[in-house]
């Protein structure tokens, strides 16, 4: 009679097993969110210190920032994601917690154990018909939401905190492998040494380059400084401070003939062999720009200025002026026509700038090449004995600090000295500054490079030290102790106590007696007569 | 006629308005004692004997009687003392002599044989008189001479004591104990049911109890208690209760490990699964749930945990014990 209403054990015992599975995936999607927002948070938190170290610090692995965040994330995660599928719940275990969720007396647990037991007991049945007429929601899957708990609430903030982290307005430094991580990292007084010196010869770099705005320089001086801190801090090994100084070397060259292409362009118009043997079309034009600028000048300033004039003409011919491109600008101003001569005023102080930008650089390029062969650079050796070979004793390392005037002023011998070597020397050199010509003109008068060399540094090289011991002196008080002698101590002491005499008086008293007294303590123990006393 | 598992549950809401009506009925008479009534009821259900403790006056003795007609059950009552014998009880082989005039020996059944007997006072009967009840409970039968007399199928003891005066009494021996399914305790009644008593017992004459069962309505009932559904994990929880109140076991409370001498048996389980069952029949559910487990095992343990020197000493209540175990023992959830 009821078999019409109830339906079929196997209709039961299907919609049982429909409810369980949506309920079972429910709890795989709730349980998996859980675990990938733990992972997810904990690969942000692993990310943020990692960030901070790739960008500022070293890295023992060549990674990018992106790659790094990403790594740091995707592992967390992945793990969370496995953790979260070797315990992902049974369907038995699922029914169980629906059973506490709902409170429905573990009506929906105990079906779905006789389902799996006694699949074709009738009892399953009537326990599948209960199960089913319980207060199951309309949205089975709402029995386990998503739940946005504190964790996934946390992963934005972490997330922030990530960012600032990538943004944070600090120079970001290149990542720098490490061949060998298990080199011993103990502390180089070598690398100690020379981190002190480049930090310092940097330091007067940057100084000089802010000075003369030269922006090339000014950004190598920073990058040097900031490896030459990091070596006396003693944070790098030898075998890093080596591998780091071969990319600043390489920083370095190129910024160095970036700065050669704009400055000495026409350095191979300059330095042709008619200008160098001083051809006769040459010569005219000059006798006429020399005639020129008497003309200009005269009258108005001294020979000397003149002649500064030509000197200067002789430089902008170094520059890529053409004397007869100056001639020409001469005239139109002395028609008044000032532009044309003003741009090349411009010009050649634009293309003397750059010069001296490469010149900082090259010398910037010589330190660090010499630091990397006092840190065992067997190239940067080679290079250097190539060039030591060809300089004159004690001129290896030019020790006047940064200052230009005094350079120009005693130039000559510099040039004759240490930087007329160094013009076919350095790294990189001997295509750009392969004549001698590049760096005086005719007239003798120096004209690009000047020698920048640091101030000498304490703690380069060997440290001597001595202790010396002596006996101390036999001590002898620095206060004269003087006896009284008993003879006037009575005396002494009536006087002192008697109030009516005035402290002064007393101390009179006290001197005379003790003056005797000394006299009477000499060395032999001798005592004085009566007549002395 | 055979009846199927999924007959017997057919009938289940019908047994849950049978059960009410039997609820209804005995707290009609029976005030203030709702617990003890729900206890009682389904330690009847599961087929089991009742120890009733309370100190006089409480009402055991009517709630006995109570249920007995409710379910018209035959009732008979022994007033316990220390010269009771066993044949007081049992009964005894008689000559008779025959209408030829022939005289043999006839046995004689006493106040035992009966569906629903109540031992008031079991305690002040000589351990003589209690091994033969214990032999009655258990096997719900009685040897006299060489005979086995069979006893009712619904045949249940409600046996009462009274805690607090001992003298002259014979403690029932913890072999005896186990004998009973639940041991309930009656409660002072509230000022409310107090003033509710007074009322209905006072003024005109008492209500005339209903009978709401037959015998074989009940025993079709406790058939279909042990049917109810127990899924293994809740199956689980019960043995896993029973194992912490043992003092031995490595995982189990620290008071149980301190106070209690011997923990319940595999028939105190039985007791505390089988009256689980017959409180999720009185709920009209087909399977038992972890709460029914719960409210199974003060009444079905309380008896059956021993306490040591220490724990006797303290005056420790039995049922403190059994909730800390409830406390420290975990539901199955994974």
């Amino acid at each position: 009679m009821t078999n019409n209403s109830i339906p079929h054990e196997d209709q039961l015992r299907a919609r049982l097993g429909a409810v369980v599975s949506a309920l079972h995936y429910a709890c795989l999607r709730q349980h998996a969110f859980a675990h990938i927002s733990i992972g997810v948070l904990v690969g942000v938190m692993i990310a943020i210190p990692c960030v901070l170290i790739s960008r500022f610090g070293t890295m023992p692995v060549p990674l990018s920032i992106t790659e790094v965040t990403l790594a740091c994330i995707a592992v967390p995660t992945g793990l969370a994601l496995l953790f979260a599928l070797r315990r992902a719940p049974t369907k038995m275990q699922v029914a169980i917690s629906a059973d506490r969720l709902l409170n429905l007396q573990e009506q929906i647990s105990t079906a779905w154990d006789y389902a799996n037991r006694q699949p074709h007991s009738p009892l399953t049945s009537t326990l599948a018909k209960h199960a089913l007429a319980t207060r199951l929601p309309r949205r089975v899957a709402d029995v386990f939401p998503v739940e946005l708990g504190i964790v996934f609430k946390l992963v934005p903030v972490a997330g922030l905190l990530l960012l600032i982290a990538v943004i944070i307005d600090l120079p970001a430094q290149s990542v720098t492998p490490v061949p060998n991580r298990s080199a011993s990292t103990t502390h180089d007084s070598t690398v100690i040494n020379e981190g002190e010196y480049l930090r310092e010869f940097a330091h007067q770099l940057r100084a000089r380059a802010n000075r003369e705005a030269l922006y090339r320089s000014q950004e190598q001086a920073r990058a040097l400084e900031a490896l030459g801190t990091r070596m006396q801090d003693g944070s790098v090994t030898r075998r890093q401070a080596l591998a780091q100084l071969r990319q600043m070397h390489t920083q370095l060259e190129a910024a160095r003939r970036d700065a050669l292409s704009q400055g000495t362009s026409t350095e191979e118009v300059t330095i042709t062999p008619d200008s160098q043997q001083g051809g006769n079309s040459n010569q005219s034009s000059r006798y006429e720009l020399e005639a020129m600028l008497r003309s200009v000048t005269q009258g108005s300033a001294p020979t000397q200025s003149t002649d500064a004039l030509l000197s200067a003409a002789d430089a902008a011919a170094q520059l890529g002026i053409s004397e007869a491109d100056l001639l020409a600008a001469l005239r139109e101003h002395q028609s008044g026509d000032a532009k044309a001569l003003q741009n090349l005023i411009d010009r050649a102080g634009e293309a003397a700038r750059s010069r001296d930008d490469a010149s900082a650089l090259e010398q910037a390029q010589d330190e660090v090449a010499r630091s990397r062969s006092e840190l065992g650079d067997r190239l940067a050796q080679l290079r250097r004995n190539g060039r030591t070979g060809t300089q004159q004793p004690g001129a290896a390392r030019n020790d006047n600090p940064v200052d230009d005037e005094a350079n120009t002023e005693s130039g000559d011998n510099h040039s004759s000295a240490g930087r007329s070597s160094d013009g076919g020397a350095g790294i990189g050199q001997d295509d750009a500054s392969g004549s001698p010509n590049k760096r005086t003109n005719k007239r003798g008068i120096r004209i690009a490079t000047q020698a920048i060399r640091p101030m000498p540094l304490p703690g380069v090289g060997k440290v001597f030290s001595a202790t010396t011991q002596t006996l101390p002196q036999q001590n002898t008080s620095a206060i004269e102790t003087i006896e009284v002698n008993p003879a006037y101590k009575q005396e002494l002491e009536r006087i002192q106590i008697v109030d009516d005499i005035p402290a002064h008086r007393k101390a009179f008293v006290r001197n005379y007696f003790l003056s005797l007294s000394r006299a009477t303590s000499t060395p032999r123990g001798e005592t004085l007569t009566e007549t002395k006393r | 006629m055979t009846t199927t598992q999924s007959d017997n549950f057919d009938h289940t809401p019908a047994a849950d308005i049978l059960i009410s009506a039997l609820r209804q009925e005995i707290n009609r008479h029976i005030i203030g004692h709702q617990d003890l009534i729900e206890d009682l009821i389904a330690a009847l259900l599961a087929g089991g004997h009742v120890l009733l403790e309370g100190v006089p006056g409480l009402g055991k003795t009517m709630l006995a009687r109570v249920v007995a007609e409710t379910i018209s059950l035959d009732f008979s009552r022994i007033q316990c003392t220390p010269d009771l014998m066993p044949a007081d009880i049992i009964g005894t082989r008689i000559v008779m002599q025959q209408e030829h005039g022939a005289r043999q020996f006839e046995f004689q059944p006493g106040p035992l044989f009966t569906e629903l007997l109540l031992a008031d006072e079991v305690n002040r009967a000589t351990p003589k008189t209690q091994s033969a009840l214990l032999e009655a409970m258990e096997e719900r039968q009685v040897t006299v001479g060489l005979e086995q007399h069979k006893l009712a199928e619904t045949f249940t003891v409600f046996a009462t004591q009274n805690p607090i005066e001992m003298e002259g009494t014979y403690p029932l021996p913890e072999a005896q104990l186990d004998r009973f399914m639940v041991k309930l305790t009656a409660q002072f009644p509230s000022a409310q049911a107090l003033a509710t008593i007074v009322d209905r017992e006072t003024i005109g004459s008492k209500a005339k109890v209903e009978t709401i069962l037959q015998a074989n309505m009940l025993s079709a009932l406790r058939k279909q208690v042990r049917d109810i559904a127990l899924a293994q994990h809740v199956r689980d929880y019960a043995v896993s209760i029973i194992v912490a109140t043992h003092p031995s076991e490595t995982n189990t409370v620290a008071d149980i490990s301190r106070y209690v001498r011997h923990g319940a048996s595999p028939r105190g389980l039985l007791s505390v699964v089988l009256t689980a069952k017959a409180r999720a029949l009185m709920q009209g559910r087909a399977n038992v749930s972890f709460d029914d487990i719960d409210a199974a095992v003060k009444p079905a343990l309380r008896h059956r945990l021993i306490q040591n020197f220490e724990g006797e000493a303290q005056g420790l209540n039995t049922d403190d014990l059994l909730e800390s175990v409830l406390h420290a023992t975990a539901r199955p959830s994974a």
